[in-house]
């Protein structure tokens, strides 16, 4: 559920687009930075998608949940509209190929796995931000993404690897999953 | 290790999120509401459309760009495809107005000479603490360093850095929670931004630059102080760029 507290009622009294897109557009900016990466991809990111839900309010708006609604658009923004250009365009990372000089800002020492994140594939990290920040059910994320939840599971599995395997090499821990 | 790791991920995604500065949201195309929630079909421009105009535009401003700068054409600096924009500051009107001025397109060589250093910081931590405005005011954001060095770049700087690292057309800068992150390396603020260049030249680009005017109004404000400081330097050296150039999508040097 995607900030419950502060999701208007949906029924009779159905918001309107701006009344419910003022109540999201919060939320939905934080998911989409933690998917994009960056504050620009994010506005994007978070932009296109409630162009989308405008043009389909109908359908939105009479959804039981019109928040899983917008995060299934734009988690199919994030992994569609990445496809074809992430490999061709360097601008815009958070992980440059340029090796990373030590003695980063004491935010860059605390969060470990957050620089990490950025450098997985848009599914797993799209699998990644809907599990450990949207907090959803591998339910969910299968409804979200429209696959099965065996094959969450295994995109999650895969990222986690990859994330304990970059930390690994951080610390030199080298700790095999 | 396995629910450490989980809980790790859980808890700095929490943290990254709640820690951005949520920009306003965009402006809804208007319409008209007194038929009920569905936008009336007459104001809603598909983005096709929009599409199709803005290449149409680019297409005109390109040819005349490319007929009146024929001469001297050269690579540009390009401050990045995407400059996300505080509206509380002057809109930036074009981009890359003065495409050609740069005599060094790549940063590989060294640059020493005179120039101006722009120190640009977040507004004293008292002042932050008791705001009632946006914070976001109070903050130094990619785009004001963004737009610093637009000034310089305009106003044919032969070399820029920014804390001291070379910045180039090629260079990312983003906006990374309370640091910014130059072609991979974070720094807190203050941001340092330099130009080697004809001083003159250098502080009236600044001087007149209505984003940066906006800027200095507010460091001006005593109610939102964020930090502005300007000055001429005899001696400015400017490292070579050593990241990467190869981009596929960025300009190239024949």
């Amino acid at each position: 559920m995607l900030d419950g507290d502060r999701e208007p009622a949906t029924g009779a009294d159905a918001p309107t687009f701006e009344e419910y897109a003022a109540s999201a557009w919060p939320r939905l900016y934080r998911t989409a930075y933690l998917l994009a990466g960056s504050h620009a991809d994010a506005e994007d990111l978070a932009q296109q998608t409630l162009v989308q839900a405008f043009r389909t309010w109908d359908k939105v708006s009479r959804a039981d949940q019109p928040a899983a609604y917008l995060r299934r658009m734009m988690t199919n923004l994030y992994i569609s509209g990445r496809r074809p250009k992430s490999r061709g365009l360097e601008l815009l990372t958070d992980a440059p190929p340029e090796p990373r000089p030590g003695g980063g800002s004491a935010l860059e020492d605390r969060l470990v796995l957050w620089p990490h994140v950025a450098s997985l594939p848009p599914r797993q990290r799209a699998v990644i931000v809907l599990r450990y920040y949207e907090q959803l059910s591998e339910r969910e994320i299968a409804e979200t993404l429209r696959c099965s939840t065996g094959n969450v599971k295994s995109t999650a599995h895969r990222a986690l690897k990859a994330l304990r395997a970059a930390l690994g090499s951080d610390t030199h821990e080298g700790e095999e999953a | 290790m396995g629910i450490e790791l989980e809980e790790t991920l859980s808890r700095e995604l929490h943290e990254v999120a709640g820690r951005l500065a949520v920009p306003p949201m965009p402006a809804l195309p208007a319409h008209d509401s007194s038929g009920g929630r569905r936008p009336s079909s007459r104001t809603w421009v598909p983005p096709v459309l929009v599409a199709a105009a803005t290449i149409v535009v680019l297409a005109v401003v390109g040819l005349l760009a490319a007929r009146e700068g024929g001469h001297d054409l050269q690579p540009a600096p390009s401050p990045g495809p995407t400059v996300s924009q505080t509206p509380s500051r002057a809109a930036d009107p074009d981009p890359q107005p003065h495409r050609g001025k740069i005599q060094d397109p790549d940063g590989s060589m060294p640059r020493t000479g005179p120039g101006v250093t722009v120190t640009l910081a977040d507004a004293p931590e008292k002042v932050i603490g008791s705001t009632e405005l946006d914070p976001n005011v109070l903050l130094v954001h990619q785009q004001d360093i963004r737009a610093v060095m637009k000034a310089m770049w305009e106003a044919g700087a032969t070399a820029v850095t920014v804390q001291g690292q070379r910045v180039v057309s090629a260079s990312d800068i983003t906006c990374e929670g309370d640091t910014v992150i130059i072609d991979g390396v974070p720094y807190p603020q203050p941001f340092r931004i330099s130009a080697v260049g004809d001083q003159d030249a250098l502080l009236a680009a600044i001087d007149g630059d209505p984003y940066l005017t906006v800027y200095r109004q507010q460091a001006a404000d005593p109610a939102i102080s964020v930090g502005w400081d300007l000055r001429s330097e005899p001696s400015i050296t400017a490292p070579a760029y050593d990241g990467v150039l190869d981009l596929d999508a960025g300009p190239r040097r024949d």
